[in-house]
């Protein structure tokens, strides 16, 4: 039975591939989506999380505005020369969550998130109101007199590194999206590419007790040319494979040595195997428009993805980044360059996934420094704390706002000072439904702290 | 492994096994003896143990053909690789700095009880052999096979790769030349004058040699020509950690093509290098382009209720330039609470507060006198990046500004932005972390990673109080950098956790100062970007991605280093795609500055730019592979290259024929390129 239905299956690949190479001369999507035919008949059960970091701290304040005439109001007496015109806001609609209707203000996205504004539009898109580090359910009281904050509150190194290992309290060796990739490790059995992928260079929130993080381009993998057993070093194939041995054995006690040398043993062997799977998933597209950083990285992923069955990956973690939003200056016009980059660059993702027919398996969400002040400071904004998150994907009950969209009138319950925003919701419920999403079945393995929080209104997955 | 690394004479394992047929089972007691003959880790050191496991390793024998009859089934033969390979150099019994199947036979006579007058019979010592006799070897077994100590060239080599972009022959023949100690040599370097052209010279008024450099290029040719030709190396190695604590990048908007901005600062860092830290901090807060940079230039005072002033540079000015977030003892340590027992921050948000309040109301510097000099003209005066800022009182905050520690600037009835500035200055200067924060994070950029809080602290007291008893004197912190006892030690450099990682700038430095790399003349270095990490270094002057560096000075991979609580900067920007980049640009470079290329570039017309090594005298030791290693060594390793990677070069070398197209080029590129890829290398010790 299954060699007849293999067969078919297979026919039926062959017939479509070659209609997709007479008619669209092997578009990028359509050229995925015959990538996605062949893998699904291995490949069962996957699921991707996809972390899209803004280095530097989001401006959620103009990010997402509130639009009736006292919160706007409000808003432009705070802002002054940063604030956006009411009507150039994106006006949206949160619907009803499980527990009940919307009850915040009206509310307009920033001018530039024409993609998100769809995205949520059609329900593949969620708000995560306010939420960032936290210790516990905390008060402005309780943040007035300094009990079990997070260490060193709107400082960036710390704030990110907060964000990144769930611990905003102690040192840790690990990141909430590495234990998760612990926990769901033997998902992937023996492949000699890491669960956990970086287009962003090396972070905490990868880092886990047996995962180590794996570094890509955007094209991919790269190769030391001179170990190449075909070229040679310098066209001299012995002295190809002691360049190898030199780079891949320190040779020594030093512990740096090791680790560098270990390192190179780790690109070396994963490049081939990276190369090989990327080398039947086509290049970057169109689709991905060409001049935004973070759409050439979520190109790469969405390729990753389309080559998960060749890499031998049931699941898939991947960090991509995008940075200049510390915008203490220029805040409205650099600002809306970067949202434009975030919101095109997921609405591009978003459809690769569709293409690949795992729109409900993949799952990007943003993830910040911190939010920043209200008030401004002239032509910008200073750092701050809650701020507002994105997740989007099929699965995503979208549409909705999650947490509780907070009072943004400056002295208000939620302002710790100069608007910046006592967070409502924290990391950790909010990584606690991605993880769970994601396989995690023992949350506390993952988020230690998660069980201090109430999960309040956060069932986005 | 490759099985040709170690070269074997078979007649060494014939009269092996007739030694072995003798069945001998002796075994001598190790009373004295420290030489690390007991690989296998037993009760001491056989013949019939490890005698065997020397001789098999000599001659390639890895896994259980190493192990077979010898250990126990299931023993850890790894573990004895590893003994072997980490004490090679000290099982080089006959000193040729190979671990070779003659050491191996050597060490089985010895461990089997023969007269040392029979230790060397059948064997032919290689030439390069420094202890030929019986007697000689028996004295070095009886000082316990003691490490080679270093000549005075890998000393002085050692020091120079700390305190420069690199040592030279010339450079290292200098100083033992004429006996001249590190401390001598750092008096000298002191007293140096500013490098001629200076970076404003070279970009805004020369622009470069040639009068055609532009653009924010012109930088990166001037920040080249200074590291790789200045003779102020000191000077320009200290500028270079000095731009990595106060980092202005071009990887920003406002200051992103301001080539006079950039040339401008880092003049001001040459200028105060071996300043003292005040001025230091003063000029680089009111420094333009770190004021545009960090975004403080033109701020206003607060409207009450309304706009506030920028925390930018407030929050930055003490978290990354003076006092950092955690108060310190003087060793670098974390002060705790006593009752709590938890760390204790430096300041608070009330007192970053403050801080913005003290940098409102400058604006670019003005010349008394100049057309357009306006001091009331605060919305709009001329842009002037080689000035520093210059107050505008009427915007400054007349405020209370609550500063750390207690200090309190009260309300000015006249505003006065410059007593704000000083008290402000003063308070961060004379905050006691000053010293270790600041001097722990050069230590890192000179010397190693992880230095032991007695060297913090010796670093510390020096900033503290000079022999003057005068606070902040940088020629007192970078000597006691560079003269510490753990700095010179090369015993705790031996050790496992010592060094650090070259930066990749560094590593490039070191190779075009090593072979003299330059243009022909006008001499300038065309090297606008180095950043491509699937290619190229990953790191480019001027490019540091945020004001938080490429790195923080507390970073720790994860995995074996963070285990250990250790840290290891440079490895935050060290990963798959960065480690392939810098082999395949290293590789690239050692062949195409070779004299070969050179003549192919000028065949193409394009040789006016190229840059070129000098490695006439290394091509003059193509054919004679241990004497280019050495001088390699030298340069690059300080003299202290290990047996294993010495063999291997040497295979790489005789690998290729002297008389094959570019045969010569071929051996000088390849042990060069073996070197600096190695990890050996990029780990400075």
């Amino acid at each position: 039975m299954s060699n007849i239905n293999h067969h078919l299956g297979r026919r039926a690949f062959l017939k479509r591939s070659a209609a997709f190479s007479a008619l669209s001369g092997g578009s990028f999507l359509g050229n995925l989506a015959m990538m996605n035919d062949a893998a699904a008949q291995t490949a069962s059960d996957y699921k991707a999380l996809v972390c899209v970091f803004l280095l530097g701290g989001n401006d959620h304040g103009n990010t997402i505005v509130p639009t009736t005439t006292e919160l706007y109001d409000a808003y432009v007496a705070a802002r002054g020369g940063v604030s956006l015109a009411r009507t150039s806001l994106l006006p949206i609609t949160p619907s009803a969550t499980a527990i009940g209707a919307y009850p915040g203000p009206t509310l307009g996205l920033h001018p530039s998130f024409t993609g998100v504004k769809s995205l949520f539009e059609a329900g593949q898109c969620a708000i995560i109101a306010n939420v960032a580090t936290l210790m516990q359910p905390t008060t402005k009281t309780q943040y007035a007199n300094g009990v079990l904050l997070p260490a060193q509150l709107f400082s960036h190194s710390d704030q990110q590194n907060s964000w990144q290992t769930g611990l905003p309290d102690s040192p840790s060796a690990t990141g909430w999206l590495g234990r998760a990739a612990d926990v769901m490790l033997s998902q992937n059995g023996a492949s000699p590419v890491s669960m956990c992928m970086s287009l962003g260079g090396n972070n905490m929130i990868q880092a886990g007790a047996n995962v180590v993080q794996y570094q890509l381009t955007n094209q991919g993998s790269v190769q030391i040319k001179a170990v190449s057993p075909q070229d040679g070093f310098y066209g001299n194939v012995a002295n190809a494979a002691l360049l190898k041995q030199v780079i891949e054995e320190s040779g020594s006690n030093n512990l740096f040595e090791n680790e560098y040398a270990k390192i190179i043993k780790r690109s070396i062997t994963a490049d081939s195997a990276v190369r090989d799977a990327l080398a039947g998933v086509p290049g970057s597209t169109a689709a991905f428009v060409a001049g935004n950083p973070l759409a050439a990285q979520m190109n790469l992923v969405a390729r990753m993805i389309a080559a998960r069955s060749a890499l031998g990956h049931k699941r898939q973690i991947f960090y991509v980044t995008l940075g200049g939003f510390d915008l203490h200056s220029a805040l409205l016009n650099d600002h809306a360059g970067r949202l434009g980059f975030v919101s095109t660059a997921l609405e591009a993702f978003y459809n690769a996934t569709v293409a690949l027919g795992v729109a409900s398996d993949v799952t990007a969400f943003t993830a910040s420094d911190f939010g920043r002040a209200l008030l401004a400071n002239g032509d910008g904004s200073d750092h701050g704390w809650g701020g507002h998150h994105f997740v989007v994907g099929g699965a995503v009950k979208g549409g909705r706002l999650y947490g509780r969209y907070p009072d943004t009138l400056l002295g208000s319950a939620d302002d710790v000072g100069e608007g910046r925003l006592l967070p409502s919701a924290s990391v950790d419920e909010y990584a606690a439904v991605l993880a769970r999403w994601y396989g995690v079945t023992d949350l506390t393995a993952v988020l230690p702290h998660s069980n201090r929080f109430s999960n309040y209104n956060m069932a986005f997955l | 492994m490759s099985s040709q690394i170690y070269s074997v004479r078979t007649e060494h394992l014939i009269g092996l096994a007739l030694l072995m047929g003798a069945a001998l089972m002796l075994s001598i007691a190790a009373a004295q003896l420290a030489c690390p003959f007991n690989v296998s880790g037993g009760s001491g050191a056989r013949f019939t143990v490890d005698g065997v496991l020397l001789s098999r390793y000599a001659s390639t024998m890895r896994g259980a053909a190493l192990s077979n009859g010898v250990l126990p089934i299931g023993g850890d033969v790894s573990a004895i690789e590893t003994t072997i390979r980490d004490n090679a150099s000290r099982l080089d019994l006959d000193g040729d700095r190979l671990f070779t199947a003659n050491d191996a036979l050597i060490a089985a006579r010895y461990l089997a009880g023969y007269d040392s007058s029979r230790w060397l019979l059948g064997i032919t010592l290689s030439a390069q052999a420094t202890r030929r006799t019986g007697d000689d070897i028996r004295a070095y077994i009886a000082q316990g096979c003691p490490l080679p100590s270093a000549s005075a060239q890998d000393d002085a080599a050692r020091f120079l790769t700390q305190a420069t972009f690199g040592p030279t022959i010339a450079t290292i023949d200098t100083m033992v030349n004429t006996a001249q100690t590190p401390a001598q040599w750092m008096d000298a370097q002191l007293a140096l004058p500013l490098h001629d052209p200076s970076h404003w010279k070279y970009v805004v008024i020369d622009k470069g040699p040639r009068g055609n450099s532009r653009f924010i290029n012109s930088v990166m040719e001037s920040f080249w020509l200074q590291a790789v030709r200045g003779s102020d190396q000191l000077r320009q190695r200290t500028v270079f950690a000095l731009s990595q604590l106060f980092v202005v990048s071009t990887v920003n908007g406002a200051v992103d093509i301001q080539q006079d901005a950039h040339a401008s600062y880092l003049d001001m860092l040459s200028r105060n290098a071996f300043g003292n830290f005040r001025t230091l901090l003063e000029e680089v807060t009111l420094h333009p382009t770190m004021a545009v940079y960090l975004s403080w230039r033109q701020n206003e005072k607060e409207v009450p209720g309304g706009r506030q002033p920028d925390e930018n540079y407030a929050r930055e000015v003490m978290q990354l330039f003076s006092i950092g977030l955690w108060q310190l003892n003087i060793d670098g340590t974390r002060r705790l609470d006593p009752v709590t027992g938890q760390a204790i921050p430096t300041y608070g948000q009330n007192d970053i507060k403050g801080m913005a309040r003290v940098l409102t109301g400058w604006n670019w510097g003005q010349v008394v006198g100049e057309s357009g000099y306006d001091p009331d003209n605060f919305g709009s005066p001329p842009v002037r990046w080689d000035l520093l800022l210059q107050p505008y009182s009427a915007h400054h905050s007349t405020s209370e500004k609550r500063l750390l520690n207690g200090v309190v600037i009260a309300p000015q009835s006249v505003s006065n932005p410059r007593e704000s500035m000083k008290v402000a200055l003063d308070t961060l200067f004379n905050h006691p972390n000053v010293g270790p924060f600041i001097g722990s994070q050069l230590i890192k950029r000179f010397v190693m990673s992880n230095p032991s809080p007695e060297y913090v602290t010796r670093v510390a007291k020096a900033f503290n109080a000079n022999d003057s008893d005068v606070r902040g004197d940088m020629k007192a912190v970078l000597r006691a950098v560079l003269l510490d006892p753990d700095a010179r030690s090369n015993s705790i450099a031996a050790g496992a956790t010592a060094g650090k990682l070259r930066e990749p700038i560094v590593r490039y430095a070191n190779f075009m100062r090593a072979f003299d790399v330059k243009s022909q003349a006008p001499i300038i270095y065309t090297l606008w970007n180095l950043e491509d990490p699937a290619s190229s270094l990953g790191q480019n002057p001027l490019r540091s991605p945020s004001v938080f560096n490429w790195y923080r000075p507390d970073y720790a991979p994860p995995g074996a280093i963070l285990a250990q609580a250790l840290v290891a900067p440079e490895f935050q920007i060290t990963h798959e795609t960065t480690v392939t980049g810098y082999s395949n640009f290293i590789t690239d470079v050692a062949e195409r500055q070779t004299e070969s290329f050179r003549t192919i570039m000028a065949e193409y017309g394009l040789i006016d730019e190229y840059l070129a090594a000098d490695v006439s005298a290394e091509l003059a030791l193509a054919g004679d592979p241990d004497a280019l290693i050495d001088r390699l060594n030298l340069l690059l390793l300080h003299g202290r290259i290990t047996p294993l990677l010495r063999a291997t070069v040497k295979l790489a070398i005789n690998n290729i024929e002297m008389t094959s197209y570019r045969g010569r080029d071929k051996r000088v590129a390849t042990a060069t390129a073996l070197i600096m890829a190695s990890p050996q290398f990029v780990v400075q010790k």
